[in-house]
């Protein structure tokens, strides 16, 4: 249903024409039509969008035509109302303002939901900061995860510098069947130690080969 | 070298290099103005129990997603609980395997 000043329906013709079908026009009655010069426009959606553009010259006639006024009992089938669709109704306006839109999508838009974020920027990359102090049982656990990277230890006038890392290797699982070859994910740590008064480089020994993962 | 050697000789220095690098959210600053008040709880928590639910009550204030982990007998029920509640939540759901359902009667 279409509520407009009757010569702006050429305006709204094509599209319209387009997007609509089965339509009924009706002038407003007096004396409401002598003061605003509106109608009112009835017509049902198109499953698809089509350009007609005999509609298009039929409502482009009647925004200038003398329009029957709108009838107090209806003169055909009623039209009937399909079911709204579940879920919250949204009124919006066709036209916006950039720089609001802007606004709003920088305080509720992709960028700002977490689920989005969580996957652009992994939560690895966030600083970790524990809940409660860290005892040494937990500094060992660190330091053989590879945690401890890039650190500098100043300890009894001795300084060294600590690369730790974990990275994943393939390795080669016995299979029963020759013709299958099946490899399996390992995680492996490595932890360096460089003394910088020397140069000299260490390995620290995990005590194991690594935790494996599926 | 292996990681108990290095322990032995860099532990301090690693300790306070964790400590730079990942500062605890609950320390003893936090224990003095986080505002839980333990004695609101009908049983008095032993040992570590007491900075182990503020810090999980401040936790769950900072994010509902919280994990307690300890030893068996360590009081992780009570710690959950007594946290949930100083926390502010008034309903708590409890999942647990049948057995233990005694253990959740605290």
């Amino acid at each position: 249903m279409f509520l407009v000043p009757q010569h702006r329906l050429a305006v709204s013709a094509r599209y319209l024409a387009s997007h609509y079908a089965g339509y009924r026009a009706y002038r407003f009655p007096d004396p409401e039509y002598a003061a605003f010069r509106q109608i009112v426009l009835f017509a049902t959606r198109k499953g698809q969008a089509a350009h007609d553009p005999a509609a298009q010259a039929q409502l482009e006639v009647w925004s200038a035509a003398d329009l029957p006024p709108l009838p107090d009992e209806p003169t055909a089938a009623p039209l009937r109302v399909p079911a709204l669709p579940a879920g919250e109704i949204l009124f919006a306006a066709l036209f916006f303002e950039a720089t609001q839109a802007a606004a709003e999508a920088r305080r509720r838009g992709v960028w700002a939901q977490p689920q989005l974020a969580e996957q652009i920027w992994p939560v690895e990359e966030r600083p970790v900061r524990p809940l409660m102090p860290l005892r040494k049982g937990h500094l060992a656990l660190l330091i053989a995860a590879g945690f401890l990277n890039n650190v500098l230890l100043c300890q009894d006038d001795q300084r060294v510098l600590v690369k730790g890392r974990t990275h994943k290797e393939l390795v080669l699982v016995e299979s029963d069947d020759a013709d299958t070859q099946i490899e399996r994910e390992v995680l492996r740590t490595s932890v360096v130690v460089l003394d910088l008064a020397t140069g000299a480089l260490e390995v620290v020994d995990q005590g194991g080969r690594g935790e494996e993962s599926a | 070298m292996n990681l108990g050697e290095f322990l032995t000789r860099y532990g301090d220095a690693v300790a306070a290099a964790v400590v730079r690098t990942y500062p605890p959210v609950y320390d003893a600053e936090t224990r003095r103005t986080c505002g839980f008040d333990l004695r609101r709880l009908l049983r008095r928590p032993l040992g570590g129990q007491a900075d182990a639910i503020r810090a999980t009550a401040l936790s769950l204030r900072l994010n509902p997603g919280t994990n307690v982990v300890g030893e068996m007998g360590s009081g992780k029920s009570l710690v959950a609980a007594a946290a949930a509640y100083l926390a502010g939540y008034r309903r708590v759901l409890v999942v647990c395997p049948p057995h233990v359902r005694r253990v959740g009667a605290i």
